[in-house]
């Protein structure tokens, strides 16, 4: 198995152990009424912008014969979008982070995850060869490392809106 | 709509936003838009906002049609 999945992979089981035990310890942690109305429809959006993506991407192959070996490229492209968008949408509208939950603690799992995936495609010897990145398993954690950046910021802004918002109310 | 009996009833009581969500359950932002008039709560919502806030279904939620 290529070392760009392991990498992959070895950050996602770690992101996944990690929210179950601060779950597991954070008893309390829940969605109120709206938050969870509000990721309804965030779920939504992030579905239809992965099927949009990949019907555009299936039409783009279509029509270039060329960009038929970029498939699995485009098809992690258009998966990362749809959570890109759910969580974009989560965070405006404050339904990311549940009650009680420290902002803290998902600050720093957004920081651990862009690092180790960053380091993991820049280690790569070719970073810069996009078309070849599109055909091999680095898209991975190129697509991880600039969602959970995009993540990471995105919910610094918010913080400081909220912050100021609470002073304003 | 703004709920701007909800904002007073809870500057009556001296309660910030986010006292108000913690007593209710619920996050402050939901307060917020409450308030702005960007959320209709659901009944069980308004029910324990009424009870902290010590008044009535009436007072803070019925609007003239």
């Amino acid at each position: 198995m290529e070392m760009g999945y392991i990498g992959f992979f070895i950050v996602l089981c770690a992101v996944i152990i990690l929210r179950s035990e601060i779950h597991r310890r954070e008893k309390k942690i829940f969605y109120d009424e709206r938050q969870i109305a509000v990721r309804g429809k965030a779920y939504k959006i992030g579905f239809l912008t992965t099927v949009y993506c990949n019907i555009g991407f299936c039409f783009l192959m279509m029509i270039r014969e060329e960009m038929r070996s970029y498939g699995m490229g485009f098809l992690v492209i258009s998966f990362f979008a749809g959570i890109l968008l759910f969580l974009i949408y989560s965070i405006w509208k404050d339904a990311f982070l549940p009650i009680h939950q420290k902002f803290a603690t998902y600050l720093c799992i957004c920081a651990v995850v862009t690092i180790s995936q960053f380091i993991n495609y820049f280690s790569y010897e070719n970073w810069r060869n996009f078309s070849e990145i599109l055909q091999n398993e680095h898209i991975l954690s190129l697509c991880c490392g600039t969602l959970f950046l995009i993540v990471m910021v995105m919910l610094i802004v918010k913080r400081m809106m909220d912050k100021r918002e609470e002073l304003d109310q | 709509m703004k709920n701007l009996k909800l904002k007073a009833a809870r500057a009556a009581k001296d309660y910030s936003q986010q006292q108000l969500a913690e007593l209710c359950g619920v996050s402050r932002q939901t307060i917020n838009a409450i308030e702005k008039g960007d959320y209709n709560p659901t009944i069980r919502l308004c029910l324990a906002i009424c009870h902290v806030l010590d008044t009535t279904l009436d007072e803070l939620f019925w609007e003239e049609p």
